[in-house]
């Protein structure tokens, strides 16, 4: 669990559980209480009542004068009850009609509360309280059903409950929906870096919220400073094979000078020397200037790329009559480093042109990543050469004039972007070149 | 033929300079990008090789604006940037060769022969025409009995220019331009005493004179 939204969804949650049942039970239990206070208080006072009007003859016969208590006694399972007890006699109200209600005896001055059951089962709150009058002590009990109580207060829960469920619901809803417009930063920024990893933008916007500005500002700081960099590097890379060459230039001039013209042998061995260091100089600057992943790649286009390198090659091969044909799938999207695929499109379509009759395929697809197949129609490669060119110690042979060189520059290439090339026979008799690259950064 | 080198190395300039001389083209060269932009539209020159990396103003500049100016004469391009991104930007803008540093002066005088060649509506090789065989390297010619004469510099370089411009008619003024190069002292009546060698040495009816206007090469043109 790393997302921040499902951190915060959770632990409000659960905090807002917790309160909830807490809540719940806090009322509960005070209904219940503050109910049971006022019934209780209802039947004492009943109690009092009876006590005053109870009168014990001499015989010790208890006679109750009702006139003035409530018509609830007379009436049989009212629901109101009462038992007056003495040592040698028991007084039921009418109410209870044949019913046996169990009552328990308290000392004068003394006070029960029970639970009992009633006739029909109704649920009795009853009120026990010792007296002592006319020289008699007796126990006198009120029962009054609570069942109207026992509705009430489960009327009472599951409105509450309704309610409260219908309270989290909106509180989560609220909660969701504040959690996604408090993180609302983070996901632009989110959405930011995918654009700025597929090449759409070249910095992230740094409008947000004080916590993420400065991680945004150093990406930022970062990504610019890689760009500059490289930039440089390619710069001086470049100026400094520009110094080089042209002084390995000047030295096959003075292999043209009349007195060396005359030693044809070592004017032979100056071209070597100097074609020899062109390539070094080559092959390692290239190498160095090949940059793979390392920056925000922008989208390369590469139907406008092939178009473009069939136009030069057209013109390096002009009096060939080259037939270039290319097809790039709509749903191709390249995002590494624009020079990198150029160079090897390049490399791999010189080769091409310069062993092929007329004829040039070049396809490109998604295929796990970006695939591109160039066919020829030229004399292809000999079976025993083919496997060679997959071989990685192949690489090795670049005094080969031509291929070589272009061909280790394509393995370079193809390794930084963790992909593969193949060779084989093609069926337009030449030889089928198949690569394949990763097309972004892997998430 | 005439030929504008610009090129800023001290060294290497007038080196090549020297080389496109001898291999009988009138080669002028300029040091930096915004004279060698100006020479290039002023002069009329046959081709023009034109080094990238430039002071002043870059190479690809020089040639995107003379291609905007619709100048259009034959462009090599040389440069140590060897880069296909470098190569397509060339051709793009208007390059019609290419060629990385070192190369090798013979291989450049290839590449200068075969531009002038194609930029003449001819099919590369040798240049022969009218039974004539002209040896570029030896600066000599072999006719149709098969003799072979050696050409003097400036013989060469007119045949060579009336061979590429066959069927063509060519003033004298234009002869001297395009034969001779920026700093020569330039007479046009001079021209009368070369093509007359010639017509010595390849026999009378291969160059006709339009009286008042100039010459034309070639058998059939009479």
């Amino acid at each position: 669990m790393t997302s921040i939204r499902s951190r915060l969804s959770i632990g409000l949650t659960i905090l807002l559980a917790v309160l909830l049942l807490g809540q719940w039970l806090w009322l509960t239990f005070t209904v219940k209480e503050l109910v049971e206070k006022q019934v209780i208080k209802h039947l004492q006072e009943e109690t009092e009542s009876l006590l005053a009007n109870l009168n014990i003859d001499k015989t010790g016969q208890l006679q109750i004068s009702d006139a003035q208590l409530s018509s609830n006694y007379q009436r049989a399972f009212s629901g109101l009850y009462f038992v007056v007890e003495t040592k040698q006699k028991t007084l039921y109200s009418r109410s209870l009609w044949d019913f046996n209600l169990v009552s328990q005896r308290v000392g004068t001055g003394v006070k029960d509360i029970s639970y009992i059951e009633g006739p029909r089962q109704q649920p009795l709150l009853a009120v026990s309280a010792g007296y002592f009058k006319q020289g008699q002590q007796f126990t006198i009990t009120v029962a009054e059903n609570i069942d109207w109580m026992l509705a009430e207060k489960r009327l009472l829960v599951r409105n509450f409950s309704l309610v409260s469920a219908v309270g989290v619901l909106l509180l989560l809803l609220f909660q969701a929906g504040m959690i996604r417009q408090v993180l609302r930063p983070l996901s632009h920024a989110q959405r930011q870096l995918k654009k700025l990893a597929i090449g759409d933008i070249d910095k992230v916007d740094e409008r947000a919220p004080d916590e993420i500005r400065p991680l945004l500002s150093e990406l930022n700081r970062l990504t610019n400073s890689m760009i500059i960099k490289t930039r440089r590097s390619r710069q001086s890379l470049g100026n400094l094979a520009h110094r080089l060459k042209t002084q390995l230039t000047l030295l096959n001039q003075i292999a043209d000078k009349d007195s060396v013209k005359q030693d044809p042998q070592t004017r032979q061995m100056i071209y070597q020397q100097t074609e020899a260091i062109r390539q070094v100089i080559d092959r390692e600057l290239k190498r160095a200037r090949v940059s793979g992943f390392t920056l925000p790649g922008k989208g390369v286009n590469l139907a406008e790329m092939l178009e473009q390198l069939s136009d030069t090659l057209n013109l390096i091969y002009q009096d060939k009559r080259l037939a270039i044909h290319w097809h790039v799938d709509t749903n191709v999207r390249f995002n590494g480093d624009r020079e990198d695929i150029q160079e090897l499109l390049g490399n791999l379509l010189d080769n091409a042109c310069k062993w092929c009759q007329h004829q040039v395929d070049v396809s490109a697809s998604m295929e796990e990543g970006l695939k591109i197949v160039i066919d020829d129609d030229g004399p292809g490669c000999e079976v025993d050469d083919l496997s060679r060119l997959t071989q990685r110690g192949f690489r090795a042979d670049e005094s080969k004039p031509g291929s070589g060189l272009g061909l280790a520059i394509v393995f370079d290439i193809v390794e930084s972007y963790d992909g593969k090339l193949l060779f084989k026979d093609s069926d337009k008799g030449g030889l089928q070149v198949t690569v394949h690259l990763q097309s972004s950064l892997p998430d | 033929m005439r030929i504008l080198l610009v090129e800023d190395d001290p060294v290497l300039g007038p080196n090549l300079q020297s080389a496109l001389n001898k291999s009988g083209f009138a080669t002028d060269l300029s040091e930096d990008g915004i004279d060698g932009e100006a020479m290039g539209d002023i002069e009329p020159y046959d081709l023009i090789v034109l080094d990238l990396g430039l002071p002043g103003q870059s190479g690809l500049e020089v040639l995107k604006n003379w291609r905007q100016r619709e100048n259009a004469t034959p462009v090599i391009i040389l440069t140590a940037r060897d880069a296909w991104e470098d190569k397509v930007l060339g051709f793009k803008a208007g390059a019609d060769d290419y060629l990385a540093k070192p190369f090798q002066t013979e291989e450049l005088l290839v590449r200068i022969n075969a531009v002038l060649r194609r930029s003449s509506g001819l099919s590369p090789g040798t240049l022969n025409s009218d039974g004539l065989i002209l040896d570029e390297s030896k600066q000599s010619v072999t006719l149709k009995s098969g003799e072979n004469l050696a050409l003097t510099g400036t013989e060469f370089k007119l045949l060579r220019y009336f061979m590429l411009h066959r069927g063509k008619l060519l003033s004298k003024t234009t002869l001297t331009e395009h034969v001779y190069q920026l700093d020569s002292d330039k007479d046009s009546n001079v021209m009368e005493v070369y093509v007359n060698r010639l017509r010595q040495k390849l026999g009378p009816d291969l160059i006709h004179t339009r009286r008042g206007q100039g010459y034309v090469f070639g058998n059939d043109s009479a």
